[in-house]
């Protein structure tokens, strides 16, 4: 608690040597901060409805906090990506199938449990078709006459069907024994 | 016409779900109506453009670029609708007294709406894409039968105005005591729920492949794929069969929404010294 309001003190008088080299108030970054911890609890504002507002405040603030907040999202997201890449899961099974004449060939398909699944989709026909199914969570157009990769997490045994959202006599199952 | 009918509806209405929440949530501000046609607007050309070159975008970034696109406009959005929210916890008092005193629209509320537009836009150009592939493909098949597919479209895009309107209608009732806080929280899930929605097209496409087992299965109560699935799915982010990473993600959208709005709302008490 004495180190907050040490920290508090300080970040207030950060704001105030800002809010001479600014002319919006940039300051009120550091003062929202500052007063956040100096009021003992982080956030003694126990409900969401903000109070009595200075009209002076500029939204530049908020846009500020927002462009901050963008980054870290962003920086943790590309923190996820790389691990995602170093921690790689098993190879995936590779299924193709290809869609003529709205049908799906072939339209009975096998994997193995447990593994992911990599779903090659050649769409033949002349007009685009969505590859989509609710049960294994994927879907992606397929414009005509190109080919889509959609990768299915691994999967407990079952029947999964799966079908063209633009044609929805067009079905098939993925059988997982 | 059948078939064409549901496959449109089901595309359109969660965009119809969305622009109704942006409409409830601006009521009383100046000009709202402007900004949310013009990010419909802007949805629809952008639409347009996509479906155009969506042939191009599925081959970029070996063969993922329709998921990278879609999960980028999805953060871009989460990103939007956070602002909102931190904007509404600094200046919704404010707000809501001026529509108070003034018995009017405000216009202070504008600054917010440019990011709400966006949302729109968005949320218009994702669904909007696979409705205009879909209806050029029926458009361009033979047969009288085109011209009977392309009247059920255009009555789904109808039906799905409705929802919105429907939405509007619902939300638009609450009192504006309890106005704010409702609103916020569904702002904030929405930005759950999508960014949740975005990590999942990253797993589709690939590209996040850890932490993808499926952590709980409640699709015997409630699949995502029917209609009042579809529709929790865009409210709250309801999937039935989320995986991992997408119940971090969401958890981590809602933690920082809420957050930046503690540390930027404008506190009761004394403020600090102005500089």
């Amino acid at each position: 608690m004495f180190a907050q309001a040490a920290i508090g003190e300080h970040l207030r008088g950060e704001g105030e040597r800002l809010s001479g080299l600014f002319s919006y108030n940039n300051s009120n970054l550091m003062n929202a901060l500052a007063f956040s911890l100096t009021k003992t609890a982080p956030f003694t504002n126990s409900s969401y409805v903000p109070g009595l507002v200075d009209s002076g405040k500029e939204p530049l603030v908020a846009m500020i906090g927002n462009a901050g907040a963008t980054f870290g999202l962003a920086a943790l997201a590309s923190v996820f990506v790389v691990y995602a890449d170093t921690v790689r899961a098993d190879e995936p099974v590779t299924i193709a199938i290809t869609i003529k004449d709205h049908q799906f060939n072939p339209a009975e398909v096998h994997a193995p449990a447990g593994k992911p699944i990599s779903l090659s989709v050649k769409n033949l026909d002349a007009i685009a078709a969505e590859f989509e199914s609710d049960a294994l969570h994927v879907e992606k157009v397929v414009p005509p006459g190109r080919e889509a990769v959609v990768r299915v997490r691994p999967l407990e045994p079952g029947r999964y069907t799966f079908f063209d959202d633009f044609h929805r006599a067009t079905q098939g199952v993925l059988v997982v024994p | 016409m059948l078939p064409s009918l549901i496959i449109v509806f089901r595309e359109v209405f969660e965009a119809g779900l969305i622009i109704g929440i942006v409409m409830a949530v601006t009521s009383g501000v100046a000009g709202r109506g402007l900004w949310v046609a013009g990010g419909v607007a802007v949805g629809v050309l952008g639409a347009c453009v996509v479906a155009l070159f969506a042939g191009g975008l599925s081959q970029l970034f070996h063969g993922n670029g329709q998921e990278l696109f879609n999960a980028s406009i999805l953060g871009f959005a989460v990103v939007m609708l956070g602002w909102h929210n931190v904007w509404m916890a600094r200046h919704g008092r404010e707000l809501a007294a001026e529509m108070r005193a003034a018995g009017q629209a405000v216009v202070e509320g504008s600054k917010s709406l440019a990011a709400l537009a966006v949302v729109v836009a968005i949320a218009v150009l994702r669904e909007g894409s696979e409705v205009v592939l879909f209806l050029y493909g029926v458009a361009a098949a033979e047969g009288g039968a085109s011209v009977n597919m392309l009247i059920g479209g255009v009555v789904g895009l109808g039906l799905g105005a409705l929802v919105c309107f429907l939405t509007y209608v619902g939300l638009v009732t609450i009192p504006t005591r309890y106005l704010f806080a409702i609103t916020s929280t569904l702002i904030a899930l929405l930005a759950a729920g999508m960014a949740a929605q975005a990590i999942a097209f990253l797993q589709q496409a690939d590209i996040l492949t850890a932490l993808d087992q499926t952590v709980w299965d409640t699709s015997w109560i409630l699949r995502d794929g029917s209609f009042l699935g579809r529709a929790l799915h865009t409210l709250i982010g309801y999937v039935d069969q989320p995986t991992a990473m997408q119940l971090i993600v969401y958890t981590a959208t809602l933690a920082i929404i809420a957050l930046l709005m503690k540390v930027f709302a404008m506190p009761h008490q004394e403020r600090p010294r102005a500089a």
